[in-house]
């Protein structure tokens, strides 16, 4: 077997002056070529695990690592993780006014590859890309998110995905909030992206996001712990019979 | 020009606007010979509201500038220092009613209210009548300890010829807040001037102001929100009907000094102008000195929106009523405060008395 | 008195070399610092002015000895007037070929780009070098046109003389303020535009002003006039090498918008950071046409700069589009005035203004609406990013409203930079810095957008420039 992509050892996040802790001691190996979903109550600590990994300055890691590509970045800021190769799909996407769409695909990938990007190649990727998502190409002219539907906000971030080829890819609730055909094309998109090179970590509450996709584990998430970790069949479980059953489970 | 020492806008601008202070028709009045006379004052003190021993020592100057501050507290005919001990909530509203007449032309008054920590107080202060040469002035100095909350309601309903001063000066202490209701109906002068000290973290200070001009009114308002402290809050909000020629300067002043991290300010007037004499002047500032803040202002003058009056006219209003109507909603949010519910009537009825009468 | 007169070059700020480099000062002529009736003759004497302006000129001069320093805005005490020399001639006289232009100051206008934006299909270049114009050139089409574009020495001895008297400072009266009457007592050097009716001038005229010797004051007067239904847009932009000496610009501009006319006024202003811009502008628009401001305003020691419009025919526009940014040791105090003076006239302001590093960024505007301009409207939009907690932003603005068919809108906002969208961006792969540089310049695009694409430019390189450095 390869060598893990992410190794996520003993974390400890908080949160604020109080220093709230929010997650603690989560353990979490990631290989390439896996998909992983984490499931969990709404404040069961999965938004904040992969805000965690991402690098977001409102969390503090008080112990633990967490380790990219054999390399500590537990204390990395943001851009230091997206050049390594990490993405996080945004719940709730920043707005950005005055900086266009495609100007800002453009710098982001001249920042990851650190290399000039050929403009007409580029150009063409990204009609190609926004094509597939369904988006107009007006959109490629428009203002960073600005104005954006809930759902064009989606495929502004799955484009970015698409575009920026990231090896781990973090999508928080990307199928929420979407009606049926944005979440088609939504999980197409996913689905465009994999490939035995990258992983995904999957937050979703109704799994719509992961068709087509072989799910390799599922982490249940609850106070501040993984409580539980099974292959793809836990999803319809889960979705079905709800946690309840499954502390239960625990329980016996 | 002008060098009145009166509502000075905070940080001066041309001097050809004439927003920089007051007009001359703001001129205090002369001191008398003798003395200032009798005032015709009732008044009425709820149990929990105490006589304090001595008026304060030292206080922040009004929104009107030390000068005024100055010449009311040298000049006084009425004084109240009332106090509300620590925990103590106030249920009923403290009432002060001054009334000019030809007998009693001159009301200059002091009121200080020394909130302690985790009291509330309503204070209304209402002031009508009317009387050649007449005078209706006051300064109103209030202090809140932690947490304290108080509510000072200042209803104005004077008649065409006297003149009004109400000075206010506020220091908060934290966690407290101080919500002012300022209705100004009449007068041939209504100059007023607030100036809320948020030096305390979590102080809030809010500002629901009305009024009318009609005929030949000046008048002239200086609002300062002065924020020091760590997530300060003030909301100042404004809305007025201008007729016949009346003249009026609203300065509204939200100042975020450094170290206010997480301040928050609003600020807000809607002018609806019925007269093509009248003069509307407004200086909204924002001050900033501190990066973490939140400020905003808006401003909006202009006559009454026709395709609405029409929409009003065509379910049957006449023009009077429609007019009404609007006014009304714009001097609702200030109103709604008044806690007396005769005195918001009132209050409602002569301002549409005074609409129908001038347009 | 202020500290910039001992202050070093900032070793953190902005790599301005290509801005800064500075000839020898090497002036045929110089008068002696402080100003005299005798010193103000003596430029008359050598501009060979004709007798009105020679008379203009004493007269300003009686009423700037008469007027106070204005007592708002920011302080300008560390200007000493006696200290200012007025006016310096550069040894050269005027030249219709580049080739000609004296190695020098050629070397100094190339590093600015000058010949290759006029090679850029600029109309004509006006530029001034120290006080005198140095460079002129007009392309034949737009002389073809009918269109006049010279420096305003030559129009008041040609066959615009005239035109020129009649329209001199009727605009900016020098008892418009102190340094309005400073300006028509010393004023030097500057551009005349006429553009004759139904004419549209498709190319934009350009003139690039800049200062040079230690403690030389620019008078630089502009004096454009569009007859009916014509159309021109002139830029004009500004820098200038950096000295420890407190170096004064009180230029003025006066414009004359024809009816159904359109003018566009673009300015990138971006002065070495000892100067003190105290420049006049105004439009006056008669009925149906439009004025158009765009403004950037980057350099300076202090700036005091306000264009105003005087709507004066009915159904008159303006528009103002503005952005400040203040860094170290700059008090930037900008902003825009109109006057409705006729029916259904309207009038729109944005601006956006950034303060950082210690900086003052202020707003202040004027709006009058007088008796007769029924029907107007007015909206003032004013946006303010703090960068941190040493600078200062103050918005200031005034509405006179003295009519009551009108509709007159205001809102401010005042705020700093997302914390979350530099995550969000920083998730993406960016730098901190690049990040926070990224969100300011979206926060000026919608001014940038207004300029012409090499300005637009230059002012998103300025704006990355000055944010190097400012995080930590």
């Amino acid at each position: 077997m390869s060598s893990p992509l992410l190794e996520v050892k003993d974390l400890q996040v908080t949160v604020g002056e109080e220093q709230k802790v929010l997650l603690d001691g989560l353990n979490l190996t990631i290989y390439p070529g896996e998909t992983h979903v984490l499931m969990g109550h709404n404040g069961a600590g999965k938004s904040t695990l992969m805000s965690a990994l991402m690098g977001d300055p409102r969390y503090t890691v008080t112990r633990g690592q967490i380790i990219f590509k054999g390399q500590d970045v537990t204390h990395e800021p943001a851009d230091v993780r997206a050049k390594l190769g990490m993405f996080l799909s945004f719940q709730t996407p920043e707005e950005i006014p005055g900086i266009t769409l495609e100007n800002f695909l453009r710098t982001a990938q001249n920042a990851i590859t650190g290399k000039p990007v050929k403009v007409f190649a580029f150009r063409k990727e990204l009609a190609q890309q926004m094509e597939a998502l369904g988006m107009d190409e007006s959109y490629a002219d428009r203002y960073l998110n600005v104005g954006f539907s809930g759902g064009e906000k989606k495929k502004s971030e799955i484009l970015q995905l698409l575009m920026l080829k990231p090896s781990l890819a973090l999508l928080d609730e990307t199928d929420s909030g979407l009606d049926v055909d944005a979440v088609k094309t939504v999980a197409q998109g996913v689905r465009a992206y994999h490939n035995k090179d990258n992983a995904l970590i999957i937050i979703t509450h109704n799994a719509k996001i992961l068709e087509g996709l072989h799910v390799d584990y599922v982490h249940v998430l609850d106070d501040a712990h993984i409580v539980r970790t099974g292959d793809g069949s836990l999803v319809n479980e889960i979705i079905e019979e709800g946690f309840r059953a499954l502390k239960e489970d625990e329980a016996k | 020009m002008n060098d009145l020492n009166m509502n000075r806008l905070p940080v001066p601008t041309w001097n050809q606007c004439g927003v920089n202070s007051a007009p001359k028709a703001a001129a205090l009045p002369a001191v008398p010979a003798d003395d200032w006379g009798e005032v015709n004052l009732a008044f009425t003190l709820p149990a929990g509201v105490g006589e304090a021993e001595e008026d304060f020592t030292t206080f922040a100057e009004s929104g009107m500038g030390a000068e005024t501050d100055a010449f009311l507290l040298g000049n006084a005919n009425v004084r109240s220092a009332l106090t509300v001990a620590e925990g103590v909530e106030v249920n009923d509203p403290v009432q002060f009613e001054v009334t000019l007449d030809a007998a009693h032309p001159t009301a200059l008054s002091v009121f200080s209210l020394d909130a302690k920590a985790h009291s509330s107080v309503t204070l209304v202060q209402v002031v009508r009548g009317d009387a050649e040469n007449g005078v209706a002035a006051s300064l109103t100095r209030i202090r809140t300890g932690e947490g304290a909350h108080v509510k000072l309601v200042q209803i104005q309903l004077l008649g065409s010829k006297a003149r009004r001063w109400n000075a206010v000066a506020v220091e908060e202490g934290p966690g407290a807040k101080v919500e002012q209701v300022r209705v100004e109906l009449g007068g041939s002068l209504s100059a007023c001037g607030t100036r809320a000290m948020l030096g305390t973290p979590k102080s809030e200070y809010d500002l629901d102001a009305v009024y009318f001009g009609g005929e030949d009114a000046v008048l002239d308002y200086n609002d300062v929100s002065v924020h020091t402290a760590k997530d300060t809050l003030c909301e100042m909000h404004t809305a007025g009907v201008l007729t016949g020629n009346a003249d009026k300067i609203l300065r509204g002043t939200i100042d975020f000094r450094r170290g206010a991290k997480r301040g928050v300010g609003h600020e807000s007037e809607d002018v609806l102008l019925f007269s093509p004499h009248a003069r509307n002047r407004t200086a909204p500032l924002i001050l900033c000195g501190e990066e973490e803040v939140e400020g905003q202002h808006a401003a909006s003058i202009g006559r009454l929106d026709e395709a609405k009056l029409y929409y009003l006219r065509s379910r049957g209003l006449s023009e009077a009523q429609a007019r009404r109507l609007m006014v009304d909603a714009r001097f609702a949010p200030a109103i709604e405060k008044i806690p007396l519910e005769a005195l918001r009537e009132e209050v409602r009825a002569e301002a549409a008395r005074r609409l129908d009468e001038t347009c | 008195m202020r500290a910039f007169e001992t202050e070093k070059t900032d070793v953190a700020e902005v790599d301005r070399s290509i801005y800064d480099i500075k000839d020898k000062p090497n002036a045929a002529f110089e008068v002696n610092s402080g100003l005299t009736p005798e010193i103000v003759e003596k430029i008359s004497e050598e501009k060979n002015d004709p007798e009105w302006m020679r008379i203009f000129r004493q007269k300003s001069l009686r009423i700037y000895n008469s007027m106070p320093v204005q007592n708002w805005g920011p302080s300008i005490e560390g200007l000493d007037m006696s200290n200012i020399v007025t006016y310096v001639r550069p040894k050269t006289e005027m030249r219709g070929k580049w080739s000609e232009v004296p190695d020098d100051i050629k070397n100094t206008f190339e590093r600015l780009g000058i010949p290759k934006a006029e090679r850029a299909s600029l109309a004509g270049v006006g530029a001034q070098y120290d006080s005198e114009v140095v460079y002129h050139n007009v392309k034949a089409e737009v002389a073809a046109q009918g269109v006049v574009y010279t420096d305003i020495e030559s129009a008041l001895n040609g066959p615009y003389a005239e035109m020129v008297r009649t329209h001199f400072m009727k605009l900016v009266p020098p008892t418009d303020h102190k340094f309005a009457a400073l300006h028509g007592a010393v004023w030097s050097g500057g551009s005349f535009v006429y553009v004759p009716a139904g004419v549209s001038v498709e190319i934009p005229l350009q003139s690039y002003f800049r200062l040079n010797a230690p403690g030389a004051g620019q008078f630089e007067h502009t004096l454009i006039i569009v007859d009916k239904g014509a159309y021109l847009h002139f830029i004009e932009g500004c820098s200038a090498p950096k000295y420890n000496v407190a170096n004064l610009h009180a230029g003025c501009v006066e414009i004359y918008v024809g009816e159904n006319a359109r003018v566009r006024y673009s300015t990138i202003e971006n002065w070495s950071k000892n100067m003190y811009n105290l420049n006049t502008k105004r439009a006056k628009v008669e009925k149906g046409g439009t004025i158009e401001w765009v403004s950037g305003s980057f350099g300076s020691h202090t700036s005091c700069l306000y264009p105003m419009s005087i709507l004066a025919g009915e159904g008159a526009r303006m528009e103002f589009t503005g952005i400040t940014f203040a860094g170290a040791g700059q008090d930037l105090d900008t902003g825009a005035k109109v006057v409705h003076a006729a029916p259904n006239t309207s009038s729109h302001i944005t601006t956006k203004s950034i303060a950082r590093d210690g900086g003052v960024s202020n707003f202040r505007s004027s709006v009058t609406v007088l008796p007769n301009a029924t029907g107007s409207k007015s909206a003032v939009s004013c946006e303010s990013l703090m960068l941190d907690d040493r600078s200062r932003s103050d918005t200031i603005p005034e509405m006179d409203i003295r009519c009551d068919a009108v509709d007159v809108g205001h809102e401010a906002k005042i705020g700093r930079i997302s914390e979350e969208a530099v995550f969000y961006l920083m998730s993406r792969g960016l730098s901190e810095e690049d990040a926070r540089a990224l969100i300011v310049g979206g926060f000026a695009e919608p001014i940038a957008k207004e300029l012409p694409v090499e300005y637009a430019v230059e002012m998103n390189n300025l704006i990355h420039l000055e944010m190097k450095g400012s995080i930590g």
